[in-house]
């Protein structure tokens, strides 16, 4: 794993840390149920951070394997969101189940980590909205695509991101392998405004 | 997070097994929420097998990482293995985000799902309602496969295809085996090629096709999609097991031995060196026997996943090595509640008699031979029998053992294992020259009788016929060739003349005996089949 990459993301997790350290420490006085919500979700984020942290360390130095089951992507994706704790309530996430097959072949654990990545990135630029879908690719693979109406991309942000994310994803598309292919992501300007975040799965 | 109230979770019944009090906990809080209240713990593989076998769960979680001695995969490897585990409970393996592949990648034994930890609420609830429509989904299959209706349950297979499109990979699969098992590999091959034209590198649908090629005698065939699946999946342990079945019916024992040997390598658990130490001893190679068979009885050492017949095995080993001496000492640490089965006390007190007469100590031989004789159940075809006559004759009762011998073939003569077993016994005892005598000769025997029966049936002199089974099963009830036989002419019987209330009762009294002594067997799912069938003829005449 890339030296330089791992320090700029344990950096980013020890200013996160501290940031609840703050609010931890503002609650010892009077403590709201607020605080309390937003000091879980600051947690459970983190956690996430450090899980996919760990994912991508683990397969620069063994490999990952995905382990592919058959399941039904409508299910899959809208357990996915119902289970998910958002940041930024004001941003409303919606699955578009147009053309969505029935059923695809994907490790349910490692892509669900790839994509609640992806979302947490696409909730840092999204203005109200983000879509997610999932189709089939023209090789017979399955693509995951998630949207948002932000301003796409090259826009400038207060805090530049550490691009765990992405070589998160990237990581785990790669884990998915079927003959000589093996998976892939991109993110993209979309036509009609905003970004959008592809994983294609052979 | 919000309690979130759900009739389907509100009556489940759960076990969390983890090491660590503070996880169990937290799971457990976690289940509350999502409206479980019916939550046990346990700490340990062994008190969690104390739980299920006294209790009926619907969920375990499980954690991967429970002790040293036994991890959450050689728990739920056991739980399968030794039929404990209903079909209806979901079985969930928590393991670590690090380790989840490799775990789960070598998994012989695969619970419902994996998951990997933290465990949130809303993951689990996600996880486990999924489950549950799973559940719901297969249930008319399951059903009809719990009644034995095999026919049925393919059936209904067809039916959840049309209804239900997103189980239909889970549903291939189920119908593709009860079609091997009512033996039509033709039928069970289209079921997989349905399976692969969805999804073209299905590893279970390539063995499915495989065992279709064993099943119709092409072993060439089923070797060679064996192989190819191996070349792309080396750790697929199942295609090594099936391998090593095709390798042993083309009479190839040494390829047997290296494809069970290899899938150790891959799963290094008690089962697997149990079934390469069975198939070393079979072939004579004593040296890799002992090391498969200690090893299995270091892994399950003081647990319950112990099996007292890796330690007879191994002693058995020992004497035939010519190491009485450890033979002795190693069935000196018998585990005390080992002695409360006769069968174990039996086969023990055989073995030891061998050892002390080779150690020259034939007043313990004798006291120990006699012991194992009135504990041996002679009309039962086991490891207890074969272990006297090999005790008898070791002792120079060559009478005593052969008679022993030709009863435990008779009792059992299509066990094609116990047949090659017996006539071991006899060429380590030197008295190769007896088999023709004594096993043929049996061998001969049972076919006479079940040909006779047959030969009535057909000159329509059908009650000679029944009374010549049952006469035969008085002095082998537990022989599952004359049992399918008995079973077949009652039905037979009945299909002729029509139902008769205590036939069906004795048929079921078949069945039953049938269902312990070859748990899943073909013939008998087809018998099973061909009971209903009479039945429900019977019924509408």
């Amino acid at each position: 794993m890339d030296i330089k990459l791992a320090a700029v993301i344990v950096h980013d997790i020890k200013n996160a840390l501290g940031a609840l350290e703050g609010a931890l420490e503002e609650m010892t006085v009077q403590p709201t149920r607020e605080q309390a919500v937003a000091a879980h979700e600051t947690c459970s984020s983190l956690r996430e951070k450090l899980i996919g942290f760990l994912t991508l360390y683990k397969s620069s130095e063994q490999g990952l394997n995905a382990q592919v089951e058959a399941l039904n992507p409508e299910d899959f994706l809208s357990g996915l969101l119902r289970g998910r704790i958002s940041q930024r309530k004001d941003v409303r996430i919606s699955l578009n189940t147009t053309d969505m097959p029935v059923l695809g072949f994907f490790d349910e654990n490692l892509v669900g980590l790839a994509l609640e990545a992806a979302l947490q990135n696409a909730s840092r630029f999204a203005n109200t909205h983000i879509e997610v879908a999932c189709t089939k690719a023209e090789n017979g693979g399955l693509e995951f695509s998630i949207r948002d109406d932000g301003p796409g991309l090259g826009a400038k942000e207060e805090k530049p991101s550490t691009g765990l994310g992405m070589a998160l994803c990237s990581a785990i598309a790669q884990a998915h392998r079927k003959g000589e292919r093996r998976g892939s992501v991109s993110l993209q300007d979309h036509p009609a405004g905003g970004a959008v975040f592809t994983m294609r799965l052979p | 997070m919000a309690t979130i109230t759900n009739q389907r979770l509100a009556n489940l019944r759960s076990l969390v097994v983890d090491d660590m009090a503070s996880m169990r906990q937290n799971i457990r809080t976690q289940l509350g929420q999502l409206g479980i209240p019916h939550v046990d713990q346990a700490s340990t593989p062994d008190e969690a097998i104390r739980f299920i076998r006294n209790n009926s769960y619907d969920i375990i979680l499980c954690d991967y990482n429970l002790n040293r001695e036994t991890n959450g995969q050689q728990m739920l490897e056991f739980l399968r293995s030794q039929n404990i585990l209903p079909v209806s409970t979901m079985f969930i393996m928590v393991t670590a985000e690090t380790s989840y592949d490799l775990v789960a990648s070598a998994a012989e034994f695969q619970p419902d799902a994996y998951m990997v930890k933290p465990l949130t609420g809303g993951k689990l609830l996600e996880r486990i309602e999924r489950l549950l429509d799973k559940q719901n989904a297969l249930r008319p299959i399951m059903g009809r496969l719990n009644l034995k209706d095999v026919a049925g349950a393919v059936a209904e297979c067809d039916r959840v295809l049309q209804t239900q499109p997103k189980w239909a990979i889970d549903v291939l699969k189920l119908k593709g085996s009860a079609l091997l098992d009512l033996g039509k590999p033709e039928d069970a091959r289209k079921a997989y090629d349905m399976a692969l034209g969805v999804r073209d590198d299905l590893v279970w649908a390539k063995i499915g096709i495989a065992k279709c090629h064993q099943i119709a005698g092409e072993l060439d065939k089923a070797k060679e999609v064996v192989q190819e699946v191996l070349e792309v999946n080396a750790k697929y342990v199942v295609a090594y097991d099936l391998l090593a079945k095709v390798a042993e019916a083309q009479g190839n024992e040494q390829e047997a031995l290296d494809a069970l040997n290899r899938s150790y390598e891959v799963v290094p658990s008690a089962r697997r060196s149990r079934m390469v130490g069975d198939v070393a001893y079979r072939t004579g190679d004593l040296e890799q026997a002992r090391t498969a068979f200690d090893r299995a009885l270091t892994h399950t050492k003081g647990s319950l996943t112990a099996q007292p017949s890796d330690m007879l095995s191994l002693a058995q080993v020992h004497v035939d090595a010519g190491d009485a001496q450890s033979a002795l000492q190693l069935l000196s640490t018998a585990p005390k509640h080992y002695a409360e089965s006769d069968a174990f006390v039996a086969t023990q007190a055989a073995v030891q008699a061998q050892a002390h007469f080779k150690l020259g100590d034939f007043e313990a031989a004798e006291h120990a031979y006699n012991r194992a004789k009135t504990l041996t159940d002679t009309t039962r075809a086991d490891a207890s029998a074969l272990a006297l006559a090999k005790a008898a004759f070791t002792t120079g009762r060559d009478a005593e053992g052969a008679d022993i011998l030709a009863k435990a073939v008779r009792a059992d003569h299509e066990n094609s294992r116990l047949v090659s077993l017996a006539r071991k016994v006899l060429k380590d005892s030197g008295k190769e020259d007896m088999a023709a005598d004594i096993v043929d000769q049996a061998l001969n025997q049972v076919h006479a009788i079940v040909a006779d029966a047959n030969a009535l049936m057909r000159k329509a002199q059908f009650d000679e016929s029944l009374a010549k089974l049952e006469e035969a099963l008085q002095s082998m009830p537990e022989n599952t060739g004359v049992l399918l036989a008995a079973a077949q002419l009652h039905l037979l019987w009945m299909s002729q003349k029509g139902l008769n209330l205590d036939y069906v009762a004795r048929v079921n009294n078949y069945l039953a005996k049938l269902d312990v002594l070859m748990p899943g067997n073909e013939r008998v799912s087809k018998m099973y089949r061909f009971m209903r069938e009479t039945l429900s003829r019977a019924k509408k005449d």
